[in-house]
């Protein structure tokens, strides 16, 4: 492989990452509202149930491409303990 | 994009709600116990003079429209957060930080989806001659008092 096709494959990956960043900001940004609503309606901030069927989605669909489903998993497990220390003013 | 001049009325408002939430976030980051206090105050303040009657025209005359044209989660979502917000700010014996900066997370979330998604479609959704009939019907609105609101809403989470 030539030099500027790893140049032109690394532009394409400093792309995603971009662009995953955003996903997972965009993510972020729905579960504060998500939390917000919880907290104003006086409900916890996790729901065990839905955590489960987020892991089994992610599992299944990483699986699917070709990811390892542990690697993904432990991603997710990050977001969720993040909530736990929602709101950000008693974290 | 321009915003529609039927809407700029109720966009500029969001320019006040967007600046209540981040003060208010700020404040109940801050622990301080006084600049909370005070933006409680504010968001009681704009609730009365502002917030209810806006929230009252969204319902009435915006989100319908959204229906008819299939926004029927977007809808929901938003009526929800209205929900959220006006219980909130219609128990004002509960003034804890915690509530304040989801208070605040909420309205600044909500704004946001309606500047973003809301306000858009509706856009897309009406021709000129529509956006002009709901801009008058916006400002025929805006004479409505307050208790009216009220009475509509309590009869409205009843159904």
């Amino acid at each position: 492989m030539s030099r500027p096709d790893i140049e032109e494959l690394r532009r394409n990956v400093d792309q995603i990452d971009q662009q995953l960043v955003e996903l997972i900001g965009a993510r972020m940004q729905h579960v504060d509202q998500i939390l917000a609503l919880k907290c104003l309606a006086g409900l916890p901030r996790r729901c065990e149930e839905r955590e489960r069927e987020i892991l089994e989605r992610i599992r299944a669909a990483s699986r699917q491409q070709g990811l390892d489903p542990e690697l993904v998993e432990a991603l997710f497990k990050r977001f969720f303990n993040q909530a736990s220390s929602y709101p950000k003013a008693t974290a | 994009m321009k915003r529609a001049p039927a809407l700029v009325p109720l966009s500029r408002e969001h320019n006040t709600a967007l600046w209540l939430a981040r003060a208010a976030k700020r404040a109940a980051r801050s622990g301080n116990a006084e600049r909370i206090q005070q933006a409680w105050q504010q968001l009681h303040d704009a609730w009365r003079s502002e917030m209810a009657r806006h929230f009252r025209a969204e319902e009435l005359l915006l989100f319908p429209v959204l229906r008819e044209g299939g926004e029927h989660e977007l809808v929901d979502l938003l009526l929800r957060e209205h929900a959220a917000m006006h219980r909130t700010l219609e128990q004002p014996e509960l003034q804890e930080a915690e509530r304040l900066e989801a208070l605040g997370q909420v309205l600044e979330g909500h704004v946001r989806r309606e500047e973003r998604e809301a306000f858009p479609r509706l856009e897309a959704l009406l021709d000129q001659g529509s956006l002009t009939r709901l801009g008058h019907e916006l400002a025929r609105l805006s004479d409505r008092t307050l208790e009216e609101y009220t009475y509509d809403r309590e009869a409205q989470e009843t159904t």
